[in-house]
């Protein structure tokens, strides 16, 4: 079924829209999911309460691109349960990537006034003026938490060049957002 | 960790175009799908390069080009039971006759498909239409000549062609349509019919009265079925012997009844009669109404939510009515659909053979497609479609089982496979 067409099952209030956005998206939300928490169960639990978060967001709201308002309310979930789970002490390997972008622009850094939403557009702007191939890497490793290992095997490039790569981009970010006024 | 919360608020189309490594990364023997991501509104994705690489699919004609998803890297997993056997219950293909065995259908591609200009229909090439300054889009349901009204003039109205991305405009003359006011509903004639177009500003009438002198709903709407849903809900269809059950209170006790508004309002935590309702006039095919016990009155007929609040004594009476004035039928699937292999592709029709869903392949029926509508047709022309292939066919109306097994009505098709084991069951 076409997106637009889900989107309007969203609109009618046609629980077939779920049903397609799972058959549609659906492993792509899980995948999100698991690469964050790293747990099946947590997993599913975690899409299944974006499905509730897309019934409940669509109406109004009507994404341009329902994959990618999957993908956030998915991402965003499962970080929120990330952080519950941590709490108890179940750590999983996501906290690599973490560290690394706490290393970009740490909490007690971010200008006062500066919201996540500013430095997301931020962060857009400065990606669309990398190559292709670090905005792809970047934000498989940072949005979506994908292990460094699948990323060179999707790009066929060395684990090392991936790790290279990121590794310049994060010190390019990390002068961006300095120059923009968002890192004190 | 306020950076991670900052990179979740990236730009949409930056983590689309990440669905699929760029262009120059894909090694050579790849397949490579052609590039330039669409989103449905035809806004294209990202600056740099966005091809698809699939490792499970095969390579498309350059001309075609696909939405967002359509690098799908990872088979999609449907819980084929579950999916399926509403589908199955109207062609009897289905989980009734016991002829299949349990098993688990998998989409091997996206099917966001961006069709060329020349393979859409006419209500999908012409989309929107300015009148009076307010938008009004195509709901691709069409409306007989005998619904029309007094014309309202000739507006030009605009379809896009992403792929080319080049903006098409013809005229379209616009009609009232009886029993519905002409800033929410018209219809234009195009090429091949009149079509309706709905008003998508947000313009809520403000009581239940004035929504009703702005569409006469008991003559526009038909109440296709209802079904009780909440603690009690009985799994069961009715249709009402008289529709005044419904809308006798609605028109006369209800009509102060004040507009919600509230997008967080949801039936599914109610007691409510949710009906099935279809308006030709409307441009509308099975969409909701809902009465709750609580007291209100709900219904996306005009595509945003209409709310309002009729009190539980007006709701109650409704109930009690249509309760007792109603006929228990048989559920209906919500759309038909055949799985199976292609066995045979002619210029009329393609052959479906269910064998490899059967638990004794002798078992097997062989439907026929036919190609006589281009929304099906041109999964075939432009080679969607092959022999071997295993596909869903979704379709409506009745399948002809006394006519070699035949489908008239095919609107939708998609390669599929299917493996054994247990089902997804999405709760």
């Amino acid at each position: 079924m076409e997106e637009t067409k889900i989107i309007d099952l969203f609109f009618a209030r046609d629980e077939q829209a779920i049903k397609e956005t799972q058959a549609q998206y659906g492993k792509k939300m899980y995948a999100t999911a698991f690469h964050v928490l790293n747990n099946h169960e947590d997993s599913e639990e975690c899409v299944n309460d974006a499905y509730v978060g897309l019934w409940n967001a669509i109406p109004p709201t009507r994404p341009g691109s329902l994959l990618a308002f999957a993908c956030k309310i998915t991402r965003n979930l499962s970080l929120k349960r990330f952080q519950y789970l941590t709490r108890k002490k179940r750590l999983a390997a996501v906290t690599t990537s973490f560290d690394e972008l706490e290393a970009v622009l740490p909490d007690e850094r971010f200008a006062p006034g500066a919201t996540d939403e500013d430095v997301g557009k931020l962060i857009s702007q400065f990606l669309r003026n990398q190559k292709a191939e670090v905005r792809y890497i970047f934000i498989r490793k940072y949005f979506f938490f994908d292990p460094i290992k699948e990323i060179a095997e999707n790009c066929s490039i060395t684990e090392s060049k991936v790790k290279n790569l990121l590794f310049h981009a994060r010190k390019e970010l990390k002068e961006y957002l300095r120059k923009e006024g968002v890192a004190i | 960790m306020r950076m991670v919360g900052a990179i979740g608020n990236i730009e949409e189309d930056l983590i689309l175009e990440a669905m699929v490594p760029p262009k120059a990364m894909v090694p050579p023997n790849a397949m490579v799908l052609p590039n330039a991501m669409v989103s449905p509104k035809g806004e294209k994705h990202g600056a740099g390069p966005s091809s698809a690489l699939s490792k499970n699919t095969v390579p498309c004609a350059p001309w075609l080009k696909w939405g967002g998803a359509a690098a799908c890297l990872i088979m999609l997993v449907i819980g084929g039971l579950v999916l399926l056997q509403p589908s199955f219950g109207k062609n009897k293909q289905g989980m009734g006759d016991g002829r299949y065995r349990s098993f688990t259908l998998q989409g091997q591609e996206s099917t966001a498909i961006i069709w060329p200009w020349e393979y859409r229909t006419v209500g999908e090439k012409y989309r929107t239409m300015i009148v009076n300054g307010m938008e009004y889009v195509n709901t691709d349901h069409k409306v007989s000549e005998a619904m029309l009204r007094s014309a309202l003039g000739t507006f030009d109205v605009t379809g896009y062609d992403e792929i080319k991305e080049e903006s098409h405009v013809i005229s379209g003359e616009a009609y009232e349509l009886n029993d519905v006011v002409a800033n929410k509903i018209c219809a234009v004639k195009l090429e091949d019919g009149y079509y309706v177009f709905r008003n998508f500003e947000y313009l809520p009438a403000g009581t239940l009265g004035e929504l009703l002198d702005q569409a006469n709903l008991p003559k526009l709407i038909n109440l296709n079925w209802f079904e009780e849903r909440g603690k009690d809900s009985k799994d069961k269809r009715f249709v009402l012997n008289d529709a005044s059950c419904l809308w006798n209170a609605l028109t006369t006790e209800c009509r102060e009844a004040k507009f919600i508004e509230d997008q967080n309002w949801m039936a599914q935590k109610r007691e409510y009669l949710g009906f099935s309702i279809s308006s030709e006039a409307l441009g509308i095919d099975n969409v909701a109404l809902y009465v709750t016990k609580d007291g209100y009155l709900w219904t996306n007929a005009f595509g945003w939510q209409s709310l309002y609040d009729i009190g539980e004594e007006a709701a109650g009476e409704i109930i009690q009515n249509c309760r007792e004035h109603c006929t228990e039928i048989e559920a209906q699937p919500f759309s038909n659909a055949v799985i199976g292999t292609v066995t045979e592709i002619t210029e009329e029709y393609f052959l479906v053979d269910d064998a490899v869903l059967c638990k004794d392949p002798k078992d097997g029926i062989t439907y026929k497609v036919l190609l006589n509508d281009l929304r099906i047709s041109r999964y075939v022309q432009m080679n969607l479609i092959k022999a071997g292939d295993t596909v869903e066919v979704l379709y409506r109306g009745q399948m002809d089982e006394e006519n070699d097994h035949t489908i008239r009505e095919a609107t939708y098709a998609s390669k599929v496979t299917i493996i054994d084991g247990e089902a997804l069951i999405f709760e």
